[in-house]
């Protein structure tokens, strides 16, 4: 009976004590967030970029009103300041550094590269979660455990877009144009690698200013030199004067590239030709979804901001969103926070699935989209290898 | 004596400033604003006071920043940084301004702008070297044996001392016989080759002293701010300093440090606005512009003169 007792004594008061531990950390953790929670968020809203910016801040915008529209966490509304990264990364660092003075919990910042690296040291010093939609893929290979990255990169698109191309749609003499900023030239290098090893050689290797509106010398040269199809890297505003220009000289070639092709923005301003057959691999977006509740929240974006939601904007709404998640799990302790989000497996967004990575990137599924018309389509998701 | 009092009073707000705040982003933006200060006395030298217009300036800030973030990088010390910026720097100027500087007005002006975009595409296009469009990260601190300034409000005080040498500098050579023949070529070529001024001499000088000023700005922020990309030295950046020297005053030192701060501090003070503190930056600089066309600097100026007329 004697060792009975103790034994069930020990094993009892363990599992109150632990109950009770447990009991009283969750609890105190969520009490022990400030009311109201702050967020931060940096983000282009002027400049040449302030389009991407401006719909990244539209996700997030929206996601913290849902929130605190439904009672926000545990009762405590969320507060998102956002500050301006202008074009600059002067700039981009001035606003970081504004944005720490308010101490915020988790820092959500640009899908510009340059921004970014010049804000993570402060970011990484401050140890404060930080939460990214850059697309260069060394963004998250800078070593800083408090960086995470919740958008596809380029380095993911330089490789399915040259096996799509010649798998697939078995093109073999690709011409590659790209806007020459660290998104574009990024990806060329990348897309050049990638075609190397398919034993593919691009014929043309070409790429325009980002302030460029007249780009039918490149398109010409990728013409003249028997290309079969162009790979095609851009924002919205150079990647529809590309596809404008192309119809004007009557280049008819397959065209895929990144999601500016299939981008609402980008197919606003072209005709049905124009747009009709070309091909993006990219960040999800909304409008291609059959799923009505998509579809409606799409709407709603459109409605609220004048602008359509976009990759992007999918993509900053589901981290608000993953965040939410982990505050209520983790409370308010920003390492419990980053370890919840290195973590992070199959945790549910609109349109796919996060996963953290050993860098700490989440997104791992891209779609494959189709121009019919004006009209996106998506052909079918696709994942990283290894996911 | 009464001259010096207001200097006095300037110098002992600057000092104390980090004492009053401890605020990192204000301590960070006054950093920013004293290397555009550093910039913009460069290009006084060849705009505000020999009369060129020069869209260069931001291309010689940038190659400053990129000789001494490449060259600290791959492990030289830094106390040679600032040499040999200063000698990039000068072989560029003296490159671009041996066969331009007999043009003048809008023609000097569009080379000095196609300058910057060659320096521009280079930078983003010799990715090896500079990292390309991505740019250089992890740039090693300033650091002469051992000693550098930690943290932001030393790199403040380093700075201060920097601006403070660059302007005693600039005041010492305005009254120098070379100041003399900037200002003469600048009021009329003609008449200052009469009078046996060297006028393309002059010119070319005026450009490679603001050339080595930006150049050891351009020194300066790579090692303090330790992130460089393009986009901190594009035309837009150009167009920005050139902006800061007319509204402070163009040919006055006091007004090249006062465009520089207040152009750099004004949209951070204004971003409580939105997307609409750009409008209302646009405001301040054409209303600087129109109603005093002698920069920021002439309003004090104006006070006494207005008061007495009254």
């Amino acid at each position: 009976m004697f060792p009975i007792s103790v034994k069930t004594l020990m094993v009892g008061t363990a599992v109150i004590c632990l109950s009770a531990a447990f009991a009283r950390e969750s609890k105190a953790d969520v009490a022990a967030c400030p009311s109201p929670i702050p967020l931060g968020l940096t983000t282009a809203l002027t400049g040449n970029l302030a389009l991407l910016g401006t719909q990244a801040r539209n996700g997030a915008e929206f996601a913290v009103d849902e929130i605190n529209a439904n009672g926000g966490i545990a009762g405590k509304k969320l507060a998102l300041t956002t500050e301006d990264t202008g074009a600059s990364s002067t700039d981009a660092l001035n606003a970081m550094n504004r944005i720490l003075e308010g101490k915020p919990l988790v820092i959500l910042s640009s899908m510009i590269s340059p921004h970014v690296f010049a804000q993570t040291e402060s970011v990484t010093k401050s140890e404060t979660p930080f939460l990214v939609g850059a697309t260069n893929a060394k963004v998250t290979a800078q070593g800083s455990k408090w960086l995470f990255r919740t958008h596809v990169h380029d380095g993911q698109l330089a490789d399915l877009i040259p096996e799509y191309l010649v798998t697939s749609l078995h093109k073999t003499k690709p011409g590659i144009m790209v806007v020459a900023d660290d998104y574009g030239l990024g990806a060329s290098k990348g897309i050049q690698a990638a075609l190397t090893k398919l034993k593919v050689a691009p014929v043309a290797i070409t790429s325009y200013a980002p302030s460029d509106k007249d780009m039918s010398a490149q398109l010409l040269e990728i013409k003249d030199k028997g290309a079969d199809s162009v790979i095609l890297f851009g924002r919205p505003a150079d990647v529809t004067l590309v596809m404008k220009q192309m119809g004007d000289l009557g280049i008819k070639l397959v065209v895929i590239g990144n999601t500016s092709i299939v981008a609402q923005t980008t197919l606003n301003n072209l005709s049905a030709t124009e747009a009709d057959g070309n091909y993006a691999i990219g960040g999800m977006i909304p409008q291609t979804s059959t799923d009505p509740k998509i579809l409606d929240w799409a709407k709603r974006v459109q409605d609220k901001y004048k602008v359509p939601a976009d990759n992007f904007t999918v993509s900053y709404y589901d981290t608000v969103y993953m965040l939410k998640g982990i505050i209520e799990k983790a409370g308010c302790d920003k390492p419990a926070i980053r370890d919840a989000l290195a973590a992070t497996k199959d945790w549910k967004g609109m349109l796919i699935s996060y996963q953290a990575d050993a860098n700490g990137d989440l997104a791992h599924t891209l779609g494959i989209y189709r121009n019919k018309g004006k009209t996106p389509e998506l052909l079918g998701p696709i994942k990283e290898s290894g996911f | 004596m009464k001259s010096r009092i207001p200097l006095a009073l300037c110098a002992a707000v600057v000092l104390l400033i980090p004492v009053a705040t401890h605020d990192g982003y204000v301590i960070q933006l006054l950093n920013i604003a004293i290397l555009n200060a550093i910039v913009v006395l460069g290009l006084n030298f060849a705009t505000g006071w020999t009369g060129q217009i020069n869209f260069g300036q931001a291309a010689f800030y940038g190659l400053g920043a990129y000789t001494t973030a490449i060259a600290t990088k791959a492990g030289l010390p830094w106390i040679v940084t600032p040499f040999l910026s200063v000698i990039i720097v000068m072989a560029a100027s003296l490159v671009l301004g041996l066969p331009t500087l007999r043009l003048r007005t809008y023609y000097l002006a569009m080379t000095t702008i196609g300058f910057g975009e060659i320096v521009r595409l280079i930078i983003v296009h010799w990715e090896p070297v500079t990292g390309g469009t991505s740019g250089l990260r992890a740039i090693p601190g300033i650091s002469v044996f051992g000693f550098g300034p930690q943290g932001q409000i030393q790199h403040y005080y380093l700075l201060v001392a920097a601006l403070a040498l660059a302007a005693l500098i600039a005041a010492r050579i305005r009254q120098s016989s070379l100041g003399r023949a900037m200002i003469a070529t600048k009021d009329s070529e003609i008449a200052a080759e009469q009078s046996g001024v060297d006028t393309t001499r002059t010119k070319l000088l005026a450009f490679m002293i603001g050339a080595v000023y930006a150049g050891l700005a351009g020194c300066l922020y790579a090692s303090s701010i330790r992130f460089i990309s393009p986009d901190s030295f594009s035309g837009i950046q150009a167009v920005l300093l050139m902006t800061m020297l007319i509204v402070g005053g163009m040919g006055s030192i006091t007004g090249c440090i006062i465009g520089a701060v207040a152009l750099t501090i004004l949209p951070e003070a204004l971003r409580f606005l939105g997307q609409w503190y750009l409008v209302l930056y646009g405001l301040g600089v054409i209303a600087v512009i129109v109603l005093a066309p002698g920069g920021l600097a002439s309003i004090a100026s104006l006070i006494p003169r207005r008061a007495g007329a009254r």
